[in-house]
C-alpha cells in the first residue's frame, strides 16, 4: 500500500495498492498519524502497535510525501537481507518522491510567474493607455477653461477635437479590456443563434462607417452561403475588430476586400487589405495579448486580435493571418458548417420562395 | 423638429451626467426638468406633462424600466433610455418595455439630439392624423395608399412578409424594433416566430431595396437587438473629427 498527498485539500490518497490488506479504517488512521508526524506507526512500532500494517514515513524532509505500509508477518523478525532491501527501497522511494514533488513544485511556479507576468503587464500596458489620453483630455479642457489665455477660434476647435478623440480612444480601449477581462474570465456566454453572413458584415460595416469612409471596400458573399450558428454580438465584434485594425494598419485610401466561401464543411470568411503586409514570423504572435504593430503609433493595448481569436475559439471556430499575393496582409475566420435544424431550413424554403408564410 | 421649448425631464442619478446634460440642451432652449432617483422621477411624471423623458436604468432606488413601464399605462411619451450598460439583453428589454430608443453612454451630443427629434417627430405624428400618402426614406418610397414600393424611380416587388415589415419599420421609422417586436407586428401575436424568421426575411429585403446590402443605408442592423429604418437625422452620424495623427505604416 503507498498513500501520499500530493495535492492540497486532498491529504490522504490512494496511489497503488498491493496484496490482500484490506485499506478501511484503522490502516488509514495509522497512515494518516504517520503522515501528520513523520514517524514510523503500527506494526512493530511503539505507536499503534495492534495494527497490522506497519507504516513508514516516504520523503527527505521534514514532512512525509507519502507513507508506506508493510505487511509482513512479523517485520522485525524478517532476516536482514529483507530489511536492507526494504531501506534501499524506502530511499530510492523517497527520493523519487521528491524529485517528482520539486518539478511539480517547479510548473507551478513558472504558472504563476507566467500570470504575474501576464498581469503586470496589463497593468503597465492599460496605466499607460488610460493615463495618455486622459492626460490630453485633462490638459486641453483646463486650457479651454483658462479665462487668462487669448485662445484664437482655431485653437479652440484643435482643442476640442482633441478631447473628442481622446475620448473615443479612451471607450474604445475600456471596452476592449472589458471584452478581454469577460472572454478570459469564463463568464460569458455565448448566445449562439442562425444568422445569415450579410447581416453580420452589414452591421460590422455600418459600424465603421467614419472609420472606413476613405476606402474602396469590395464584399462578395455568395447567395447560397449557409446561416452561421454564432453570438451575433461576439461575432459582429470579431469582424469590427479585424476590419479596425486593418483601418489602422493600412494606407488611408488603399482596398479592403471581404468574401465568404464554404469549404470543407466550414464557413471561411477572408478580409484582405492591401497594406505592408506582416512581417515575418508574426503570423501567429498578432493574436497574442498585448502585440501591436510594428511602428504603431496609434495607441491601444494591443487587445483587439487577441479579442477576435478568444471569440473565434469560442464558437469553436479558428482565425489566422497570412501576407497577400500582391502585397498586403489576408485575415481567415473559419467557422465550422453546422446543420440547420429543421425550423432554421424552414425559414430559408419559405423565404427564398417568397411566398407569404 | 424643433427642440426649442420642449419639456424634458432628465432621470439620472450622476450629478456631473445631469450637469452636462442640463448644460448641453439647455443651449438648445429645452426646459429640462431633473430627477435623481425613480421616486422623484415617479413624482415628476404624475403632476405635469413632459414631451421627452431621459432615463437612466441604474438608479439607487429601482431600475429604471419600473418607471418606463408605469409611464406606459398612461401616456406615450417618449421614453429614451441612457445606459453605461453595454449587454444587449438590457436594450432588448428597455425596448420591449416600451422605451423608444437607447443610448450607451458615453454617446456624443449630435447622436442624442438626433435620437431626440426623431422621438419627438414620432410622438407628434402618432398624435396627429393619419400618415402622408407616400413616405420617402432617402431612396426608397412607400406608397401605401397603392401597396407600391420604389427604390430611385424604379418599382420593387416584395412579398406579403416583406411588405408587412418594411410598413412596421416605416411606422417606426428611426427607431430600433426588436426581432420580437418584428415577428409580432409581422406575424401577429399567435405565431411563435424565432429571431432567425426575422433575419431571413430581412436578408431578402436588403436584398431587393439595398443598392448593395452588406453595405446597408435603408435597413440597419443593431446586432443582437433588432433593426432600424434609417431616418434622415440619423444618418449623420459621424460626429467624431477625422483623427490627425498621420497613418504610420505597418
Amino acid at each position: 500500500m503507498l498513500e501520499a498527498a500530493p495535492r492540497p485539500g486532498d491529504p490522504l490518497h490512494v496511489l497503488a495498492e498491493r496484496g490482500s490488506v484490506p485499506l478501511e479504517s484503522p490502516e488509514h488512521a495509522v497512515a494518516r498519524w504517520v503522515l501528520e508526524h513523520g514517524r514510523p506507526a503500527g506494526a512493530g512500532t511503539d505507536t499503534l502497535p495492534g495494527a497490522r500494517l506497519r507504516c513508514l514515513p516516504l520523503g527527505t524532509g521534514a514532512e512525509p510525501l507519502a507513507v508506506l505500509g508493510l505487511a509482513a508477518p512479523d517485520a522485525q523478525a524478517a532476516p536482514a537481507p529483507e530489511r536492507d532491501f526494504v531501506e534501499a527501497f524506502l530511499r530510492q522511494a523517497s527520493l523519487a518522491l521528491e524529485r517528482a514533488h520539486l518539478a511539480d513544485e517547479a510548473k507551478a511556479a513558472a504558472l504563476q510567474a507566467r500570470t504575474e507576468q501576464l498581469r503586470s503587464s496589463l497593468l503597465s500596458a492599460v496605466s499607460h493607455d488610460l493615463r495618455t489620453p486622459l492626460a490630453v483630455i485633462t490638459g486641453a479642457a483646463t486650457a479651454l477653461r483658462d479665462d487668462t489665455a487669448a485662445i484664437r477660434p482655431a485653437e479652440r476647435v484643435e482643442l476640442v477635437d482633441t478631447i473628442c478623440v481622446e475620448a473615443h480612444r479612451l471607450e474604445r480601449l475600456v471596452g476592449n479590456i472589458l471584452d478581454m477581462t469577460r472572454l478570459e474570465s469564463g463568464t460569458l456566454q455565448v448566445k449562439r443563434e442562425w444568422v445569415p453572413v450579410d447581416e453580420l458584415v452589414g452591421a460590422a460595416l455600418t459600424r465603421l462607417e467614419s472609420e472606413l469612409e476613405s476606402r474602396p471596400i469590395t464584399t462578395e458573399l455568395p447567395d447560397e452561403l449557409p446561416l452561421l450558428s454564432v453570438d451575433p454580438v461576439l461575432f459582429e465584434q470579431l469582424l469590427v475588430n479585424v476590419l479596425d485594425n486593418a483601418a489602422r494598419y493600412t494606407p488611408a485610401a488603399s482596398a479592403i476586400d471581404l468574401r465568404a466561401r464554404t469549404e470543407n464543411g466550414a464557413v471561411v470568411l477572408e478580409i484582405a487589405d492591401r497594406g505592408p503586409g506582416l512581417p515575418p514570423g508574426a503570423e501567429n504572435k498578432i493574436f497574442e495579448k498585448f502585440v501591436r504593430g510594428p511602428g504603431n503609433t496609434e495607441r491601444g493595448a494591443g487587445l483587439g486580435l487577441a479579442i477576435c481569436r478568444a471569440i473565434a475559439e469560442s464558437h469553436g471556430g479558428r482565425i489566422e493571418a497570412e501576407n497577400r499575393e500582391g502585397g498586403g496582409a489576408t485575415f481567415r475566420i473559419r467557422m465550422p458548417e453546422l446543420e440547420l435544424g429543421p425550423s432554421e431550413a424552414s425559414a430559408r424554403a419559405e423565404a427564398s420562395r417568397g411566398a407569404p408564410p | 423638429m424643433k427642440l426649442e421649448g420642449k419639456r424634458v425631464l432628465v432621470v439620472e442619478d450622476e450629478p456631473e451626467m445631469r450637469r452636462f446634460l442640463r448644460a448641453a440642451l439647455g443651449s438648445h432652449g429645452l426646459e429640462i426638468v431633473e430627477a435623481a432617483t425613480l421616486g422623484a422621477a415617479t413624482r415628476e411624471v404624475t403632476s405635469r406633462s413632459f414631451d421627452l423623458v431621459l432615463l437612466d436604468l441604474g438608479l439607487p432606488d429601482g431600475d429604471g424600466l419600473a418607471l418606463a413601464a408605469e409611464l406606459r399605462g398612461f401616456t406615450g411619451v417618449p421614453i429614451i433610455v441612457l445606459s453605461a450598460r453595454r449587454r444587449e439583453d438590457d436594450k432588448v428589454q428597455a425596448l420591449d418595455a416600451g422605451a423608444d430608443d437607447y443610448l450607451t453612454k458615453p454617446f456624443g451630443m449630435n447622436e442624442l439630439l438626433a435620437r431626440m427629434r426623431v422621438a419627438l417627430r414620432h410622438a407628434e405624428r402618432a398624435a396627429r392624423a393619419p400618415e402622408p400618402a407616400v413616405e420617402h426614406f432617402g431612396p426608397l418610397s412607400l406608397d401605401r395608399a397603392r401597396r407600391r414600393v420604389e427604390v430611385s424611380g424604379r418599382e420593387i416587388r416584395l412579398t406579403p412578409t416583406e411588405y408587412r415589415m418594411l410598413g412596421l419599420l416605416a411606422d417606426h421609422a428611426g427607431r430600433v424594433l426588436t426581432h420580437r417586436q418584428i415577428a409580432q407586428g409581422v406575424w401577429g401575436e399567435s405565431r411563435t416566430v424565432e429571431a432567425h424568421h426575422v433575419r431571413v426575411h430581412m436578408a431578402l429585403l436588403r436584398k431587393k431595396l439595398e443598392a448593395s446590402p452588406a453595405r446597408p443605408r435603408l435597413l440597419l442592423t443593431e446586432p443582437g437587438v433588432g433593426y432600424r429604418l434609417c431616418e434622415p437625422d440619423l444618418e449623420t452620424r459621424a460626429e467624431l473629427p477625422r483623427s490627425t495623427d498621420p497613418h504610420p505604416e505597418e
